[in-house]
């Protein structure tokens, strides 16, 4: 057998070496210049803040795979968390109604980007854009401008407690994450997925439904937005019209710096992983060393540059 | 005409790393001579114009040209001294004219510095009127064919004042008028004094147009012989190092009942009212010019194109055939004639490739297993000897060869019963082509039906049991194997009844 078994570790080190050492590096400058950052609690702090993101990221990853983009999740993630707000709050839903509902807003959204995208052929970021603009005027409506106050303990407790001295939110992520992990490399769906994007033509002349295929992660990516909007009104226990704005953002830009390709077929869910890190370590360290929010920006895009431009040469000398 | 040495290439010697891909090859180039290089896919072929390119830089030896040694570091310096590489691949931006891709890099300015589109125009007509080609400067390269498409690239080194010329395969995508009208030009810029470089498989070629032969092996040179004194057999033998005991491989198979029968099949655009059968055991040629719809009409037989009429009969059953999906749940397989394009993902490895048809065989409850997987690719792997490291290997990096093995064990893992091979050897080097054509030969022993769309006639002559040939949209002829006859099928290729 040619097949030779190497380490899955060593291997996720070798394919990833360019971002752990961005990471690292990232790590190192941030510990020196703050002690407050190496602490558990900072460290919980850190995964909790970016839980959101990274169960987005997840979603961003699948249509990036695909050589397309989904610019509506900020959207999703403030419509299914007002529309959790206005149930509990205006009109007195019960929570186990509310729940599948929040999430399932998402999912509807995805479900339109997907059959815009697959079925008529719009390209994802117009289709997308359109919905985005489109969720946020719900939000908008909805609230009426008003942030809308959630009392109500359990449904607060959904992105509130803790097991043991860890957030909930920590392990939402962590399931997501394995839950996409499992999906990309160990189902059809996912061998699709990367065919897709690797070769739409070839995919399609190999008997893959491409047009089913190019739909679902879109369904899915809503369905993920969904749930960070529940996440985030049960953490404020309020959700404002703004709320998930620029979300998009933060979870390209993971899945960007975690090395997968824009044109779609290569990339990984480990790689994103630390994409978010690296996003995440950049916002923390940045807000304890008491840079105004404005100049965080200013540098998150330089890094991101720095990520990429380290990332584009690296491969180049290869070939 | 004056013969003088305007390209010498001496000992020219390359290695990566420890792999020594070139070792003393030298190479002549007169003034209105053209100079074949033939060789297997690694022999060194495409380093060596790569070295003269400027892309490499050989380790040893000498380049001179018109007697002067000179060093080629870059591409730019080599286009200075007038050395125009055609690549394989066409290069140009579809929705420009042709003049703005002609004079692409190095426009023409007005004496205000502006870009003069309307010179641009007048001295690419000019190019084209002396090559007595019919097109219009002003045409946009998307509305041209591929082959219309690949004399754009000739028009484009040759306005550059090109004084040596490396084709590399450029045939590969022309019909045969279109290779008529690129060997009229390569006459005429023989005439003019221009070296030419040629580069093809299709040995038949060689002998019309070219005048000596250098033939690599393993980076070596093992013969330079004039084209006049060469003959075919001495040439394959110098190529592979090896008797190749016969080149195509055909035994006689027992044709049993009709598997596949199109009634009238229809496409709006492509094809019209086209019939025909075929059998387990057979294999049945399609024979035609590059747009004479052949590749249409598989892909519509095989669902990727929409018909406009007619009917498909498996097994005596009238189908509905809407999506490739369809047609590979009936057992019909369509190895593309776009490899690169269509068949592979070259950003994938030869493991997920092999398995993307047969991938819901390898699922057990909702996840993929790998036991089977890669059993199956093991398998091919030894069947086909394809040259792999691991099933790890990106496709992308394989040679044409390999990649067709590689399509080829994808569709076959399914047991098609009708397989239709577009160009099944197109790109491929001349000992991958034999093994080729001895897996077709089992394929049909083993009782599938096979359908061959090729472009070479001497492909169908020797591997086909029938043939039909195909002219806009048409079938124009049904030939049994006792009747083929190059000139009697060119003729069918060329005019419609």
């Amino acid at each position: 057998m040619l097949n030779k078994k190497t380490s899955p570790v060593l291997s996720y080190f070798k394919r990833n070496i360019g971002t752990i050492i961005g990471l690292l590096v990232l790590i190192v400058v941030v510990s020196v210049a703050t002690p407050k950052f190496m602490t558990q609690s900072n460290m919980l702090n850190l995964f909790k803040a970016n839980s959101v993101n990274a169960i987005i990221s997840c979603g961003m990853l699948m249509a990036i795979l695909m050589g397309e983009i989904d610019i509506s999740v900020g959207s999703i993630v403030g419509l299914s968390g007002v529309v959790a707000a206005y149930t509990i709050t205006n009109l007195n839903f019960p929570l186990f109604l509310v729940i599948p509902l929040t999430i399932l807003v998402g999912g509807v959204v995805g479900l339109v980007n997907g059959f815009f995208i697959s079925y008529l052929e719009v390209p994802a970021f117009v289709a997308t854009l359109a919905t985005q603009c489109i969720g946020r005027g719900l939000t908008e409506i909805l609230t009426n401008g008003v942030t809308i106050r959630i009392r109500n303990d359990v449904y607060t407790g959904l992105g509130n407690s803790t097991i043991g001295p860890i957030s909930i939110t920590i392990f939402y992520a962590v399931a997501i994450l394995i839950f996409t992990w499992f999906l990309l490399n160990r189902t059809r769906f996912g061998y699709y997925i990367y065919a897709l994007g690797g070769n739409k033509v070839a995919a399609q002349y190999s008997g893959v439904n491409v047009r089913k295929f190019n739909m679902l992660p879109y369904v899915l990516i809503g369905l993920f937005s969904g749930l960070g909007g529940m996440i985030w009104s049960a953490r404020l226990g309020s959700a404002a019209a703004m709320l998930g704005s620029g979300f998009e953002m933060d979870a390209i830009a993971a899945v960007v710096i975690g090395g997968t390709s824009m044109s779609g077929g290569v990339g990984t869910v480990g790689g994103t992983f630390i994409g978010i890190l690296i996003i995440g370590v950049i916002t923390n360290g940045l807000n304890l060393m008491g840079i105004n929010a404005f100049w965080q920006d200013v540098f998150k895009g330089l890094i991101i540059m720095a990520a990429v431009v380290f990332d584009v040469m690296r491969k180049r000398k290869k070939n | 005409m004056k013969e003088t040495k305007l390209l010498e290439m001496t000992g020219i010697t390359k290695a990566f790393a420890s792999n020594v891909v070139l070792s003393g090859v030298n190479l002549t180039v007169n003034s209105g001579e053209a100079v074949a290089i033939l060789g297997e896919n690694g022999a060194g072929k495409s380093t060596l114009i790569k070295i003269l390119g400027g892309i490499y830089k050989a380790d040893s030896g000498e380049i001179r040209i018109d007697g002067e040694a000179k060093t080629i570091p870059t591409a730019r310096i080599a286009a200075d001294y007038g050395i125009q590489i055609i690549h394989q691949e066409i290069i140009l931006v579809p929705d420009r004219t042709i003049a703005a891709n002609v004079f692409l890099g190095r426009e023409l300015k007005n004496s205000l510095g502006m870009v003069d589109a309307k010179k641009m125009e007048e001295e690419t007509q000019k190019v084209i009127d002396d090559l007595h080609i019919d097109l219009r400067a002003d045409q946009m390269v998307r509305d041209l064919t591929m082959g219309m498409q690949q004399l754009v690239e000739i028009i484009k080194v040759i306005s550059a004042d090109a004084r040596i010329v490396v084709m590399d395969e450029p045939t590969s995508s022309l019909s045969q008028g279109e290779v008529e009208i690129l060997f009229g030009i390569i006459r005429l810029l023989k005439q003019k004094g221009v070296g030419i470089i040629y580069i093809s498989h299709r040995l038949e070629e060689l002998f019309e147009i070219t005048d000596r032969i250098v033939v690599l092996r393993d980076g070596a040179m093992v013969g330079d012989v004039k084209t006049k004194e060469a003959n075919r057999d001495d040439l394959i033998r110098m190529m592979v190092g090896r008797e190749l005991s016969s080149f195509y491989t055909r035994n006689r198979h027992k044709i049993q009942g009709t598997a596949l029968e199109v009634k009238d099949l229809s496409h709006h655009k492509f094809f019209k009212n086209a019939s025909f059968h075929a059998c387990y055991g057979e294999i049945v040629g399609f024979a035609g010019l590059v747009g004479a719809g052949r590749t249409e009409l598989m892909k519509t037989v095989f669902g990727a194109y929409q018909k406009s009429g007619g009917e498909i009969f498996l097994d005596g059953q009238k189908v509905e055939i809407h999506s490739p999906q369809d047609a590979i749940s009936r057992g019909i397989a369509y190895v593309s004639e776009d490899r690169r394009g269509e068949g592979l993902i070259l950003k994938n490895d030869v493991k997920f490739n092999m398995g993307l048809v047969c991938l819901k065989d390898f699922v057990r409850g909702i996840r993929v297993k790998n036991g089977k997987w890669d059993e199956m690719v093991e398998d091919y792997r030894k069947k086909f000897s394809i040259k792999i490291t691991s099933p790890q290997q990106l496709t992308g990096n394989l040679s044409g060869g390999n990649q067709q093995k590689v399509v080829l064990s994808k569709w076959l893992a399914e047991n098609p019963k009708v397989i239709i091979l577009d160009e099944p050897t197109r790109g491929i080097d001349v000992g991958a082509k034999a093994e080729i054509y001895g897996i077709i030969d089992e394929l049909a022993a083993s009782g599938a039906s096979i359908i061959i769309v090729s472009s070479e006639l001497p492909e169908i002559i020797n591997m086909c049991n029938r043939c039909y040939v195909m002219c806009e949209g048409k079938i124009t002829g049904e030939l049994d194997e006792q009747d083929f006859d190059q000139e009697a099928m060119m003729h069918l290729m060329t005019t419609m009844e």
